[in-house]
């Protein structure tokens, strides 16, 4: 269970997100996200972007496992340490699942979405 | 807890060894879903436009009362193209090749691959066959009875045996006390399979419960005769039929006796019979019509609507919404209490909590109706008895439930739609490549966000206006008077628009695969 203040709060934080950081279309736009014991803050569930935007996921860990971004299926092995881009252009608007595996637990997880909203 | 995870365990062994394009979630009957909820503003546009539209159509139907005049029809028998359609042999020709889809279907379940997306079974079911045929149903007419392999198999059988003299069916007569419980109960069956049963995208197990629903369904056709089955006892002769009574599409015979035999009486008032193949097979040429007709009127055939079929319906439109209820945040946070509440039920938990929700939405569906009917009864000063009004007035509810429908299964009938180019050229995950196509991997930006939300609320909105539409020409047609009949359908817009807003509310909810800690 959630508070509502904590989702207000995350939607303001994700909305400071999108148009303090919302640059024009094909700006490179990095995106941190840190998962911390297989998972993401509050405030990064939600990756908020628009079509067209040039887009890097800047993914840093605490142990080792693998991210994969539906749709879009793009996948890394992520270690603690070094973190791992993943770069590339939004061109399909909807909201994508991203998933992590190989973790302790040996299955997937839902860490959080990425939404791509129509210009 | 996470709830993918959970789901995903019995599968993980199947899915971690193999490398897949598309990796499912598996959050409904198949398949991963990319929508983005509706915006606020389109959101609050639809409901406005539902709301407003609706007094539109109840000032135009109450200065042009269609009273008891039938819809406008035209019989394309009266063209080539039209006697080609309904041409024996073309029939027979689409009952043939979806005869062969089903052994091919069947036949990959079983000696297949049993990774749900390099198995032709999970998608040809859960996408092309489940959600493929609503939209056919409801869009273009009643073509499951057409082609419904298990009812042309027997058929066959049928014909062939009787050449030996011999009669396949023991045609007891089907005891009409009984109306279609059992198609109400091999619905709910079915249901739970889509919606709750974890097993439910393993290629084997969908091939197992195929045989189990074989086996009934020839059973019943045995017993009571194949027309009489598919009539009261088949839950997809009767879902896709209660969706085509939508289509701008009918088949009809003007025969009071072709329409009168096998124990099923199936004339209306006026002596026709409407979607009844056997009917149309018996009629002689000149009382056949295969007509085009105005979307939703044949809603307004209210005649063989029995409280069995009052239930039906309910439980075909609460499956429906519940489908959607459970991706949204609102049913993730329900999920994760009861989860943790539940604790001692320990790995059926998830099972049991979706078993208890799937009972519950027709239960609130028909809880919710009947108060309504109540309501309308009463406000119509009792001339026409609950029950009664229960009856007629429930198929308008459909035109709401199949917008819902096709806002909510659009961009997944267009995303995972596409798996089949694939699989059209590997059914059984062999390595095949019969049509070149089995490097296809599909195109997610297919259509854009903006299209969607339009057609979802384009739909919602349309789906109403006809909803309110037929319910207040029925009312006007069977009440025996104007006024009654007007107040009555003060409560049923009511309801509608409280309908159409929970429609709209759950499309405009994110999907949620995971229930938050």
């Amino acid at each position: 269970m959630q508070g509502n203040a904590t989702r207000t709060a995350r939607i303001v934080v994700v909305v400071a997100l999108v148009t303090v950081g919302g640059p024009a279309a094909a700006e490179p736009r990095v995106i941190e996200l840190s998962l911390r014991n297989g998972q993401l803050p509050e405030d990064q569930r939600v990756v908020r972007v628009q079509q067209g935007d040039d887009v890097t996921l800047r993914w840093t860990t605490d142990r080792s496992l693998t991210v994969h971004l539906h749709g879009y299926d793009l996948e890394r092995k992520l270690s603690p340490g070094a973190p791992v881009l993943m770069r590339f252009t939004v061109r399909a608007t909807g909201r994508f699942p991203i998933e992590i595996h190989g973790s302790s637990h040996g299955d997937e997880q839902t860490v959080g979405y990425l939404e791509v909203h129509p210009r | 807890m996470r709830r993918s995870s959970l789901r995903a365990r019995s599968l993980a062994s199947v899915l971690l060894t193999v490398a897949l394009p598309i990796r499912p979630a598996f959050a409904h009957g198949f398949g991963q879903r990319y929508d983005l909820p509706l915006p606020l503003w389109l959101w609050v546009g639809g409901a406005a436009a539902a709301v407003g539209l609706s007094f539109v159509v109840i000032g135009l139907l109450i200065k042009g009362n269609p009273g008891r005049a039938d819809y406008p029809r035209l019989n394309l028998l009266r063209w080539r193209l039209g006697r080609l359609l309904a041409d024996r042999r073309v029939r027979l020709a689409a009952q043939v090749a979806s005869v062969a889809l089903l052994l091919v279907v069947v036949t990959a379940s079983f000696t297949g691959d049993q990774s749900p997306t390099r198995n032709i079974a999970p998608t040809a079911i859960w996408v092309m066959w489940w959600v493929g045929f609503a939209y056919l149903s409801a869009l273009v007419g009643d073509l499951w009875a057409v082609v419904n392999p298990w009812g042309a198999i027997f058929a066959w059988i049928e014909a062939l045996v009787r050449r030996l003299g011999v009669a396949l069916a023991f045609e007891v007569r089907y005891p009409s006390q009984l109306g279609v419980w059992p198609a109400v109960v091999l619905f709910a069956a079915f249901a739970w399979v889509e919606l709750v049963y974890t097993g439910r995208t393993i290629p084997a197990r969908l091939g197992v419960l195929t045989m189990t629903y074989s086996l009934i369904t020839w059973t019943g056709m045995v017993l009571f005769g194949r027309a009489a089955w598919l009539y009261h006892g088949d839950p997809f002769a009767v879902a896709f039929g209660t969706l085509a009574k939508f289509a701008p599409t009918e088949v009809r015979v003007t025969d009071r006796a072709a329409c009168r035999r096998g124990g099923v009486d199936r004339a209306e008032r006026d002596g026709t019979c409407i979607n009844c193949g056997e009917c149309f097979d018996r009629a002689a040429l000149s009382q056949r019509e295969l007509n085009l007709r105005p979307f939703g009127s044949g809603l307004l055939h209210t005649r063989d609507v029995s409280n069995s079929m009052v239930v039906f319906v309910l439980l075909l439109l609460s499956t429906v919404t519940f489908d959607g209820f459970t991706a949204t945040p609102a049913w993730s946070r329900l999920e994760g209490v009861l989860f943790a509440a539940l604790a001692p039920l320990g790995g059926l938990r998830l099972t049991v909590i979706g078993s208890v929700g799937l009972l519950t939405s027709p239960a609130v569906f028909v809880l919710v109706y009947l108060l309504f009917a109540r309501w309308m009864a009463r406000a119509a000063g009792d001339m026409l008895s609950t029950g009664t009004v229960t009856r007629i007035l429930v198929l308008s509810l459909v035109p709401i439930a199949i917008a819902y429908h096709l806002a909510h299964y659009f961009m997944y009938l267009l995303i995972q739609g596409q798996l089949m180019i694939r699989l059209a050229s590997d059914p059984f995950g062999f390595g095949w490549n019969l049509f070149g196509t089995a490097r296809y991997r599909p195109d997610i930006g297919i259509v854009g966000a903006r299209f969607a939300w339009y057609t979802a609320v384009i739909a919602i909105v349309l789906g109403h206006i006809i909803a309110v539409y037929v319910a207040h020409a029925v009312a006007l047609r069977e009440f025996p008077d104007e006024r009654a009949a007007l107040r009555s359908q003060i409560p049923m817009l009511v309801l509608m628009v409280g309908y159409t807003m929970v429609s709209l509310w759950i499309i405009a909810q994110p999907i949620v695969e995971t229930t938050p800690k």
